[in-house]
């Protein structure tokens, strides 16, 4: 590598940003005409560079400080899903599937909150619970469980019938009445498969302290006991 | 692709996902609901990742591309409350912020990664494109000293590009 050719790579950044004075940018043009090897790094360099024009100035400030984080339950939220399906298998195929409702925009254009009551105070606990919705709109089911964890309490909801796609927030009330948030899915159904997905969802509160199961998806209130 | 490695790739790449996710839809928690969708769409989906096509990082970003479009559809049509059905599937004119949306993201990505001293010379000359004499009096430097930084500030961001999957 001649000193030449080793000033002139130095000088490749600049160049590939446009930085360079007139006679330097001369000096790095006449090097690159006869150096196919510093012509390449020039060019890939100043493609480079062109992505820098994709960042949002107002983002420019903030790159060296850490990315948001998700909530702190959010890997277990989504390890849970990525566990052996045929655990779930069973529940999935405990009713026959119905199909989704036609896209009349019914349901699923509007928010769906459902509260379910969860027989408080009598009968033990210690083992996982089931619910199931009734006073439901036509072909449309609500199903799924509640099981107990080291800490907390695993969610899993069997939604059918809704339009795909539909959000539901999920929520636990407790004996303070409040509303206590557990998370969030949107309605998953695979049309080759007619089978909807399951969703898994946890909340830090214990299944005794439980009072009720409250799932909202836009506003329209569907509600049922047990 | 076994479930193991699936919960793997949840552990190697979520952070990232979650960034890119938190960028495209300006919303933490739709954020995670984004990404929560693209793992359940990994796991169900795993047999079928194929190495020989591209990376596991290049896949999930796939599956995360889609789900947000999906998202992006459903919301949209929302409040206009027009039904959702299959016949309105493609938007094209989505498609091509989206990507742009994405290349952006790595191109933050990358800056993340070639740490403080490169990005502090590619930051200051070539995003806030202050004089080299300046960012070389502010750094006690001479100058020729910021035009080599800026040429291994570059070289470091075209790796970390290439790291991040980026075919130019
Ligand atoms: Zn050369």
């Amino acid at each position: 590598m001649s000193p030449d050719h080793r000033e002139i790579r130095e000088n490749l950044g600049a160049w590939a940003m446009g930085h360079l004075s007139p006679e330097e940018r001369e000096a790095v043009d006449r090097h690159i005409e006869t150096c196919p090897e510093c012509r390449a790094e020039a060019d890939s360099l100043k493609q480079t560079g062109s992505l820098l024009e994709l960042i949002d100035p107002a983002l420019i400030g903030s790159l060296s400080e850490p990315l948001p984080n998700p909530s702190p339950d959010f890997d277990e939220r989504v390890m849970a899903g990525l566990r052996d399906p045929e655990a779930r298998k069973p529940r999935r195929s405990r009713r026959p599937w119905r199909i989704a409702l036609p896209a009349t925009g019914a349901i699923a254009l509007v928010t769906v909150a459902l509260v379910l009551l969860l027989g408080g105070g009598q009968g033990s606990r210690e083992a996982g619970q089931e619910f199931t919705f009734a006073a439901l709109p036509p072909g449309v089911s609500i199903d799924g469980s509640l099981e107990p964890r080291a800490t907390g309490t695993g969610i899993e909801v069997n939604v059918n019938g809704m339009r795909p796609g539909t959000l539901c927030r999920v929520y636990v009330k407790t004996a303070s009445d409040k509303l206590e948030p557990a998370g969030t899915f949107r309605y998953r159904y695979s049309a080759e498969e007619h089978e909807s997905y399951p969703a898994t969802l946890s909340t830090a509160w214990d299944l005794s302290e439980i009072h009720s199961l409250v799932i909202k998806a836009g506003d329209q209130t569907f509600r049922t006991d047990i | 692709m076994p479930g193991e490695q699936v919960r793997e790739a949840y552990r190697a790449h979520s952070g990232e996902l979650f960034g890119f996710a938190c960028r495209s839809l300006g919303d933490r928690d739709r954020a995670e609901e984004a990404v929560q969708e693209c793992f359940l769409k990994a796991w169900r989906a795993r047999d079928k990742f194929d190495p020989e096509i591209g990376s596991e990082r290049t896949w999930l970003y796939a599956i995360l591309r889609n789900v947000i479009a999906d998202m992006g559809r459903t919301d949209s049509r929302r409040p206009s409350g027009i039904p959702l059905d299959d016949s309105g599937d493609s938007l094209p004119s989505v498609e091509q912020p989206f990507e742009r949306a994405m290349l952006a993201w790595q191109v933050e990505e990358a800056l993340r990664r070639i740490g403080e001293r490169h990005r502090q010379i590619v930051v200051e000359t070539c995003l806030r494109g202050r004089p080299y004499a300046e960012v070389a009096a502010a750094l006690g430097v001479p100058e020729g000293t910021i035009k080599s930084r800026v040429y291994y500030g570059l070289r470091a961001m075209r790796d970390a590009m290439e790291e991040l999957g980026y075919e130019s």
